[in-house]
C-alpha cells in the first residue's frame, strides 16, 4: 500500500513540476495569446478588450494561483484561442489519438514480436538475416516520410483511402478504420523494426543460458523449448520496451496527425503551443503526464503476471 | 411488396444524396471569433461572409453594393447616411429584419456611455444613429470620412439573439451549422435568402488545416474541392489536371524597415536598398512571374486611387545603390537581420533572394525565421526588428490602407513619422469631391515613395485550385470566399 501512496505523491509532484515549467516557459518565451488570436488586422480597442477578458494583464503569481485554484476544483479552465472550456476540447480529441496508439501498438506486437522470434530462430540464417535488413531499414525511416509516401501511394495513386477526410467512429466506423489505418502503420513502422531487435536479443540471450542447454540435451525439441520456456522468460525486457514506445507513440502521434490532418491530441498540442493558448497547453500536459503514469502502472501489473516473483513493491 | 419498397428508399436515397451537393474548402486558420462584430482577423471574414451582410456588401469589382438595405444616400455635406431597407430580408432564425435589428446592430458598434463601442470607427466617427420611419435609418458623423461609406459592411444581426458567439445569426446566403475547434466549420444553404436565385450549393464545410502540403494531398485526393491561396510552386505541383485560377489580389507584399534602427533611419540607405533589391527577379524566381510590381503601398487593383508610375521610381542599379551607401557613410556595407515569420514560405523565397541581392552591394543580411506568434509580438507589436517581409492584405478603403504608416497609428511597425504624410492622408478623407480626394491617395503614396518608406516588392497573384467539375468561382480584391455562386456542372 505504501508503495502506491509515495508513486502518487511521486506522480502529482512530477505533474506539478511540469506544469509550473510550462507556465514559466510561456512567461519567457515571446508571444501574446490575444494577439495570435486576432492577427494583424486588429484594432487597438479589440486587442485591449481581449487581453482584459483573457486577463493577460493580471500578475505572474495571480495567473498561477487562479489556475491552481481552479485544477483543485477539477476545473482546466478555458482556452484562450477558442474559448470553449479546455476538457471538451481535450475529450473530443482522445478518441482520435487513442484508436491511433491501440492500433499501432497491435500492429507492433501482433507483427514486430512474432517476427523477432523467427529472426532468432533463424539466428544466421536467410530469413534471419533478411528480416534483421529489414528493421534496420525500418529503424530508419522516419514515421512523418513513410506517411506522406504511404497516403501518396495509398491515397493519391491507388484511391483506397482519403487524406485528411477523418471520419468519427460513431459516424461510420469502415471510414474511420480506413483514415487511422495509414496513420496508425506510419507510427507503427519504426517500433516494428525496434522490437523485432528487442525480442530477436532477448531471446536469443535466452537461447545461450543453462536451462536451455539443459532442455536441449534432455532432448525436447527445439519448438517446445522456445515456445514453452525462452519465450516466457524474454517477454520482460520486451514489456518494457513495449512501454516506452507507447509513451513514444503519443510524441510520433503529434508528427502524424499533423501530416495525415487527424484531428487528435497531437495537433491539438501544436496549435495550443503556436498559438500560446497557456491553459490548454497546461491542461494536455497535465493529461500527457497522467497517461505516461498509467502506462507505467499498467506495464508493472504485466510483469507480475508474467513473472509472479515480481511484486510491486520490490521494484522502485 | 417489400422488395420494392426496399428499392424505392435505395433509389430515394440515392437522388437525394446525388441532389445534396456539398463542398469543402481548405482554410489554413480557425475563426477568432464568430460574432460578427468582435472578429478581426481575415481568415474568420474569409468563412463568415457568407454567413454575415451589413447595410452593403462588397463585391468582386471592390465597390460596394447594397445588401439588407436597398438604397442609401449620402447628404452634400458628407456628413449624413441615409438606409433605406429591403423589405422581405430574413435572419437565419426566421424573423424579419426590422429597423430595430438595424438600430441594435450599429449602436452595438458605436458603445454609449457605460460600455465601449465594438468598432473604434463607429465610436470614433459617429455621432448619432436614428430610426425615421420604419424602412429608413440615419446615420450622422462627428467629422468628415468620406471613406467611411466601407464600414457599413459590417454585420447586421438580430436583437434577440442572447449569444452571437455561440449562435451566429444574420442574413447571408448560408447559415451557420457547426464549428468544431481546430477542424470544421460548416454552413448551409439559408433557403430564404433575399436573392431567391443564390446560393446554389446545399453545403459548404471549411475545413482547417494548417499544413500546407496536408491540404494538397487532400486535394488531389479528392477531399477538398476549393484549395484557395497557392503559391505559385505548389500550382506547378498540381500541374494542369486540375482548375486553377488566377488574377490579381488586393495585397502589398513589402520588406519593411525599422526606421528607428540605425542604419535605416537615413533616408540614403532606404533608397540604397531600394536600387539593389530586383523586383524582377523576385516576381520571376518567387512567384513564377505571377505577381504585379508595385512601387508604393498601393496594389492597381485599387484602379480609382492607385498612381502608376512608381514601380520603377527606384531603378535596379548597383552602381546608384553603392553611390548612396558611400554617402550614408557604409562604402563597405554593414550587417543586418530579416526577421521572416516561418510559416509563410513565399515570404522565406522572398527573404533568400533579397539576401542575395543585397550582397551585390556589400550588405550582409541575415535571414531569422520566426513563428507567427513571435513575429505579431516582436515585430508587429514591439517593433524590435531592423528588416521583415510581410504580405498586407487589402482593405475596400484606401484610407484603411495608407493609415498603417500615420505617425499614431498604434500599428504603424515601420516606424514612419512624417508630419506631411499626415496632414495629406487626413485631407483626403474630408474631401467630397472624388477627384479631388483620389489626387490627395495618389500624392500620399508617392510620399512613401520618395521617403522610401518600405521596399514595395509585388502584389503576388492570387491562385485557387478548383475541383473539374467545380464553376461559378468570383475572386474578390478582398481577403473572402463568395460560395454563394458556386455550382456543379
Amino acid at each position: 500500500m505504501y508503495v502506491y501512496v509515495k508513486k502518487l505523491f511521486a506522480m502529482v509532484f512530477t505533474v506539478l513540476l511540469v506544469s509550473l515549467i510550462a507556465f514559466v516557459a510561456f512567461e519567457v518565451i515571446p508571444g501574446n495569446p490575444a494577439l495570435s488570436r486576432l492577427g494583424v488586422d486588429a484594432e487597438e480597442s479589440q486587442f485591449e478588450a481581449l487581453s482584459a477578458e483573457l486577463g493577460l494583464d493580471d500578475p505572474l503569481e495571480e495567473r498561477l494561483s487562479r489556475w491552481i485554484r481552479g485544477l483543485l476544483t477539477g476545473d482546466l479552465g478555458t482556452s484562450m484561442r477558442y474559448s470553449v472550456p479546455v476538457s471538451d476540447l481535450i475529450f473530443d480529441r482522445i478518441p482520435v489519438t487513442l484508436s491511433l496508439a491501440v492500433m499501432a501498438m497491435m500492429f507492433i506486437t501482433l507483427i514486430g514480436i512474432p517476427l523477432g522470434i523467427v529472426s532468432a530462430k533463424y539466428g544466421h540464417r536467410l530469413p534471419g538475416i533478411l528480416i534483421s535488413m529489414i528493421s534496420q531499414i525500418g529503424m530508419a525511416i522516419p514515421s512523418f516520410w513513410s506517411g506522406i509516401i504511404l497516403m501518396y501511394i495509398f491515397g493519391i495513386v491507388l484511391r483506397w483511402v482519403s487524406p485528411g477526410g477523418y471520419v468519427p467512429w460513431s459516424e461510420d466506423a469502415v471510414g474511420a478504420f480506413k483514415s487511422l489505418l495509414l496513420p496508425a502503420i506510419a507510427i507503427a513502422l519504426p517500433s516494428i523494426a525496434s522490437i523485432i531487435r528487442y525480442t530477436r536479443n532477448s531471446v536469443m540471450d535466452q537461447m545461450k543460458s543453462d536451462y536451455v542447454q539443459l532442455a536441449l540435451s534432455k532432448g525436447l525439441n527445439m519448438n517446445s523449448v522456445l515456445y514453452k520456456h525462452v519465450l516466457k522468460n524474454s517477454l520482460i525486457p520486451i514489456i518494457t520496451v513495449l512501454g516506452m514506445i507507447a509513451a513514444n507513440i503519443l510524441g510520433g502521434s503529434i508528427v502524424i496527425e499533423q501530416v495525415f490532418t487527424l484531428p487528435g491530441l497531437g495537433r491539438l498540442l501544436i496549435n495550443a503551443i503556436s498559438t500560446r493558448d497557456l491553459p490548454l497547453v497546461q491542461g494536455m500536459v497535465l493529461y500527457i503526464a497522467f497517461i505516461i503514469v498509467i502506462i507505467n502502472f499498467l506495464i508493472d501489473i504485466v510483469y507480475t503476471v508474467i513473472d509472479p516473483r515480481i511484486r510491486l513493491g520490490a521494484r522502485g | 411488396m417489400r422488395k420494392i419498397l426496399v428499392i424505392i428508399t435505395l433509389f430515394f436515397i440515392t437522388v437525394t444524396s446525388l441532389l445534396s451537393q456539398k463542398i469543402v474548402v481548405a482554410v489554413m486558420q480557425d475563426p477568432d471569433f464568430l460574432d460578427p462584430h468582435r472578429a478581426a482577423a481575415s481568415g474568420t471574414y474569409e468563412m463568415m461572409f457568407n454567413v454575415f451582410e451589413g447595410l452593403l456588401k462588397p463585391d468582386s469589382n471592390g465597390s460596394v453594393v447594397p445588401a439588407v438595405a436597398e438604397d442609401y444616400h449620402i447628404s452634400d455635406d458628407g456628413l449624413t447616411y441615409t438606409f433605406t431597407l429591403r423589405s422581405g430580408v430574413k435572419f437565419h432564425n426566421g424573423s424579419e429584419v426590422t429597423v430595430d435589428d438595424v438600430l441594435y446592430s450599429l449602436k452595438r458598434l458605436k458603445g454609449n456611455n457605460q460600455e465601449r463601442g465594438l468598432s473604434s470607427d463607429f465610436e470614433k466617427f459617429v455621432s448619432k444613429i436614428e430610426a425615421v420611419d420604419e424602412k429608413t435609418i440615419k446615420v450622422e458623423l462627428n467629422t468628415l470620412n468620406t471613406d467611411f461609406l466601407e464600414k457599413f459592411i459590417i454585420a447586421i444581426i438580430p436583437a434577440n439573439n442572447d449569444n452571437h458567439e455561440l449562435n451566429p445569426i444574420g442574413t447571408g446566403p448560408f447559415k451557420f451549422v457547426k464549428y468544431q475547434p481546430g477542424q470544421r466549420l460548416v454552413i448551409e444553404k439559408f433557403d430564404e435568402y433575399w436573392n431567391p436565385e443564390l446560393p446554389i450549393v446545399d453545403e459548404v464545410e471549411f475545413r482547417i488545416i494548417p499544413d500546407n502540403q496536408a491540404a494538397i494531398m487532400s486535394f488531389m485526393a479528392g477531399e477538398v474541392q476549393i484549395l484557395p491561396r497557392l503559391d505559385a510552386i505548389q500550382a506547378m505541383v498540381l500541374g494542369n489536371r486540375f482548375n486553377l485560377i488566377t488574377a490579381e489580389q488586393n495585397m502589398v507584399q513589402l520588406m519593411a524597415m525599422n526606421h528607428a534602427v540605425s542604419p535605416f533611419d537615413d533616408i540614403r540607405v532606404r533608397r540604397a536598398i531600394n536600387h539593389a533589391v530586383d523586383k524582377d527577379e523576385i516576381i520571376e524566381i518567387v512567384a513564377g512571374g505571377y505577381g504585379t510590381k508595385l512601387g508604393s503601398n498601393m496594389s492597381p487593383i485599387m484602379s480609382r486611387y492607385y498612381l502608376e508610375g512608381l514601380e520603377d521610381y527606384y531603378e535596379t542599379s548597383l552602381v546608384r545603390s553603392r553611390q548612396l551607401l558611400s554617402e550614408a557613410g557604409y562604402l563597405d556595407g554593414f550587417k543586418t537581420k530579416i526577421t521572416v515569420p516561418s510559416n509563410y514560405q513565399f515570404h522565406i523565397d522572398t527573404a533568400q533572394i533579397i539576401v542575395e541581392q543585397l550582397k551585390r552591394v556589400g550588405i550582409e543580411a541575415e535571414i531569422e525565421l520566426v513563428e507567427w506568434s513571435v513575429w505579431l509580438d516582436k515585430v508587429y507589436t514591439s517593433r524590435e526588428y531592423e528588416l521583415t517581409i510581410i504580405g498586407l492584405t487589402g482593405k475596400l478603403s484606401a484610407y484603411d490602407i495608407l493609415r498603417r504608416y500615420i505617425s499614431d497609428y498604434p500599428r504603424n511597425f515601420y516606424n514612419y513619422f512624417n508630419s506631411e504624410y499626415d496632414r495629406v492622408v487626413k485631407m483626403a478623407i474630408e474631401r467630397t469631391d472624388i477627384e479631388e480626394k483620389a489626387s490627395l491617395f495618389k500624392q500620399a503614396q508617392r510620399i512613401l515613395t520618395e521617403d522610401a518608406a518600405a521596399v514595395y516588392i509585388m502584389d503576388p497573384n492570387f491562385i485557387v485550385a478548383l475541383a473539374p467539375d467545380l464553376f461559378g468561382y468570383k475572386v474578390y480584391p478582398l481577403y473572402v470566399q463568395d460560395m454563394s455562386t458556386l455550382y456543379y456542372r
